[in-house]
C-alpha cells in the first residue's frame, strides 16, 4: 500500500464524513407522484443554484471542475474580473442569421420553452402548468411572434413522469408519459397532427421491471412507426402509427438504445453520446469509434470531441480540446479552453466548449461548430455566486438551441448555420 | 402486497438516504450532484424495487447506479447545467489532503469513480468493472491514470 493510496482513503472517508444529510424530503421526492427527471429549466439558472443550495434541490449539475490551482484557502470572487479573459466573438457576430433573440415570455404571458423547428420559422413550444408539467404545445412564428395552440397535452392520472421525449415526423407529433397502475408501470405513447388537433394513445408498454432507466429512450418518428429503445437491456422497439398493431421488438436490436432513428448503439442508455458501436437498423451498415472507452469522448454519427491527454509533468499547457473523426482521423485542436463541456455534439457538428479562467473556473460557453473550427460566445457569464451555468443540447439531432439572456430568449437555428 | 412494497420502499429510501449521500458526495465531490444521484438512483429503484427486492440487494443496485449515472451524460438529459462552482471544502487534518481532495476535482468522472469504488468502496477490480461495465484492463489503466494525474498535481510535501 503506498502512501497516495493510503491518502486517497483517509482523505474520501474524512470528506464522507462530511457529506450533507439526505435532503429532509427525500423519501417524498423519490416516492411521490412529482417526477424531477428530465427538467428542462429555462429560466431559473441563477435562482435554482439557490435554492440548490439552501434544500439541494435537484436541479442544478455540475461537471468536473477544470484544472485549477489546488488552494485550499481561495476566496472565491462573486464577481470575478474577466478583463483579462479572451473570449471567442459573440454568437450574434458569428453566425447572425442564425440568431434570433424574442421575448422570454408569449403575447398571453405565459413562459415557454422552444422545443424544435416544425418549419422555417416556426418552432414548436411547451408551456407548462406547474414545474416541468407539460400542458400545451404551440407553434411560435419567430418572425412575427404570432403563437398558435395546437395540442393540448393531457398528464394522466398517477403520472409517475410528465410528458416528455417530445419529437415530429411524418405529419404528427409524439411523446410519452409514464403512470403507474398498481405494481406496474405504464408508458404510454402519445401522437397529435403536427398542424394541431387532439392528442391520443397511440399505444402503451407496460414497463414493470425491465428497464432501470425507464421504458422509453429517444422517441423517433420515421415512416409510417414510431420508434424507441428501453432502457436497462435495450432493444429498440416500433409501434406504427395507425396504431393497428402492438408495438414489437426491431430484429436484431436487441442490446441497442437509441441514437438518432435509424442510428442505434451500444454500450448502454446513459452514453448516448459515447456509443463506440452504432448500427442502422434500416441499412444494417455499422460504425464505430476508436479509443472511446479510455479517454471520455463523446461522438456524432461521423465525428468525436473530447480532451487531448495532459502532459505528465502536470506543468505542461492546459486541457487541449480536439475533434476527430471515428477512425481517429483528421484531428484539429482548439484553442486552450477547458474540457468537459463536451457532452453531446448535435448535428454531428456542433458542440460546446467552456471558456475557463485558472482563477474563476468556467466563465462563459462557446458554441463550436466541429467541421468550420469557428466558435462562437454564447454571451452567459458566472452567476453571482461565482457559479456557471448552461443548457445542453436536447439530443443528438436537435436543431434548435435555446437560452435565456438578459430577458431575451435566445433561439439559435442551427440549420442556417452555413 | 404492493401497499408492503411501498412501505418497504420508502423504509429503504428513508433508511439508507444518508448513506447513499455520503457515497454521492465521495463519488461527485459536490452536494448538489450527490442529491441529485441519489434522487435519480433511488426513482429509478422504485420502478424496479419487486424485482431487485426480491434479489436481495438494492443498495448495491442503487450504488450501481449512481457510479453509472455518474460516469455518464444522464446529466445531458436535464438541460439546465451548472458547469462550475466554487469547490466545496470539507475540514481535512492535513492541508495535503485537502489539496488530495481540490485535485480529485480535477477527474475525469470516470476515473475519479473507479477511485472511489477502490479506495472508498473498497471493491476489487473485476467488481469495478462490472459495476461500471468497463474491462478489467480499462478499470486498471483508468485507475493508473487517475494516480498520476494525482501524482503529478500534488506532490507530497510539496503544497505548502
Amino acid at each position: 500500500m503506498n502512501d497516495l493510496e493510503d491518502r486517497l482513503r483517509r482523505t474520501l472517508r474524512t470528506a464522507a464524513e462530511q457529506a450533507p444529510y439526505a435532503p429532509v424530503d427525500l423519501t417524498r421526492r423519490v416516492t411521490g407522484r412529482r417526477r424531477d427527471r428530465r427538467a428542462q429549466i429555462l429560466t431559473v439558472a441563477a435562482a435554482a443554484i439557490a435554492v440548490a443550495a439552501a434544500v439541494a434541490a435537484p436541479v442544478v449539475f455540475l461537471d468536473p471542475a477544470p484544472v485549477r490551482p489546488a488552494v485550499m484557502d481561495a476566496t472565491p470572487s462573486s464577481s470575478p474580473d474577466l478583463s483579462g479573459v479572451e473570449f471567442p466573438p459573440s454568437i450574434q457576430q458569428v453566425w447572425p442569421k442564425a440568431i434570433h433573440e424574442i421575448p422570454a415570455e408569449l403575447p398571453n404571458g405565459r413562459k415557454f420553452q422552444p422545443l424544435f423547428f416544425l418549419d422555417a420559422g416556426k418552432v414548436l413550444v411547451s408551456t407548462e402548468s406547474s414545474f416541468e408539467k407539460v400542458d400545451m404545445l404551440a407553434s411560435y412564428d419567430l418572425a412575427t411572434g404570432e403563437t398558435k395552440d395546437l395540442v393540448r397535452v393531457i398528464t394522466p392520472a398517477n403520472a409517475e413522469l410528465f410528458a416528455s421525449e417530445f419529437t415530429a415526423g411524418s405529419g404528427v407529433i409524439a411523446w410519452t408519459t409514464s403512470r403507474r397502475a398498481g405494481d406496474q408501470l405504464i408508458a404510454e405513447i402519445w401522437t397529435a397532427p403536427v398542424t394541431g388537433g387532439e392528442a391520443s394513445v397511440l399505444g402503451s408498454i407496460n414497463d414493470v421491471g425491465e428497464a432501470e432507466g425507464g421504458a422509453v429512450h429517444g422517441l423517433s418518428v420515421a415512416g409510417d412507426s414510431v420508434y424507441w429503445s428501453t432502457g436497462g437491456t435495450g432493444g429498440v422497439w416500433r409501434l406504427p402509427l395507425t396504431g393497428s398493431v402492438p408495438a414489437a421488438q426491431v430484429p436484431g436490436t436487441e442490446g441497442y438504445h437509441m441514437f438518432d432513428y435509424p442510428w442505434v448503439g451500444k454500450p448502454d442508455e446513459y452514453s448516448r453520446s459515447s456509443y463506440t458501436e452504432l448500427l442502422n437498423v434500416e441499412s444494417g451498415e455499422t460504425r464505430t469509434a476508436v479509443g472511446n472507452e479510455n479517454e471520455g469522448w463523446v461522438c456524432g454519427l461521423t465525428r468525436c470531441v473530447g480532451d487531448l491527454p495532459r502532459e505528465s509533468d502536470g506543468a505542461g499547457p492546459p486541457t487541449l480540446t480536439a475533434t476527430r473523426l471515428r477512425d481517429g482521423s483528421a484531428q484539429r485542436t482548439f484553442p486552450a479552453l477547458s474540457g468537459g463541456g463536451h457532452t453531446m455534439i448535435t448535428m454531428d457538428r456542433f458542440t460546446f466548449l467552456m471558456i475557463d479562467d485558472p482563477g474563476a473556473g468556467t466563465v462563459g460557453m462557446a458554441l463550436t461548430d466541429l467541421v468550420s473550427g469557428e466558435m462562437a460566445d454564447l454571451g452567459l457569464r458566472p452567476n453571482a455566486d461565482g457559479s456557471f451555468s448552461y443548457h445542453a443540447f436536447r439530443s443528438p439531432d436537435s436543431d434548435l438551441y435555446a437560452y435565456a439572456l438578459k430577458g431575451k430568449q435566445i433561439i439559435v437555428d442551427l440549420k442556417a448555420i452555413e | 402486497m404492493e401497499v408492503e412494497d411501498d412501505e418497504d420502499y420508502a423504509r429503504f429510501a428513508a433508511d439508507r438516504g444518508d448513506a447513499l449521500t455520503r457515497f454521492g458526495y465521495v463519488l461527485s465531490g459536490n452536494p448538489h450532484d450527490a442529491a441529485d444521484l441519489v434522487q435519480e438512483a433511488l426513482v429509478r429503484l422504485r420502478a424496479a424495487w419487486p424485482r431487485v427486492r426480491r434479489k436481495g440487494n438494492p443498495e448495491a443496485y442503487v450504488r450501481t447506479t449512481m457510479s453509472r449515472l455518474h460516469i455518464s451524460i444522464w446529466r445531458a438529459r436535464r438541460h439546465e447545467r451548472l458547469a462550475w462552482e466554487p469547490p466545496d471544502r470539507p475540514v481535512f487534518d492535513s492541508p495535503d489532503d485537502g489539496a488530495l481532495w481540490s485535485a480529485l476535482a480535477t477527474l475525469p468522472p470516470r476515473q475519479r469513480a473507479v477511485l472511489v469504488l477502490r479506495y472508498y468502496e473498497d471493491l476489487s477490480d473485476e467488481e469495478i468493472a462490472a459495476t461500471l461495465k468497463i474491462s478489467r484492463g480499462t478499470v486498471r489503466s483508468q485507475a493508473s491514470r487517475a494516480l498520476d494525474k494525482l501524482r503529478t498535481l500534488q506532490p507530497l510535501g510539496s503544497m505548502r
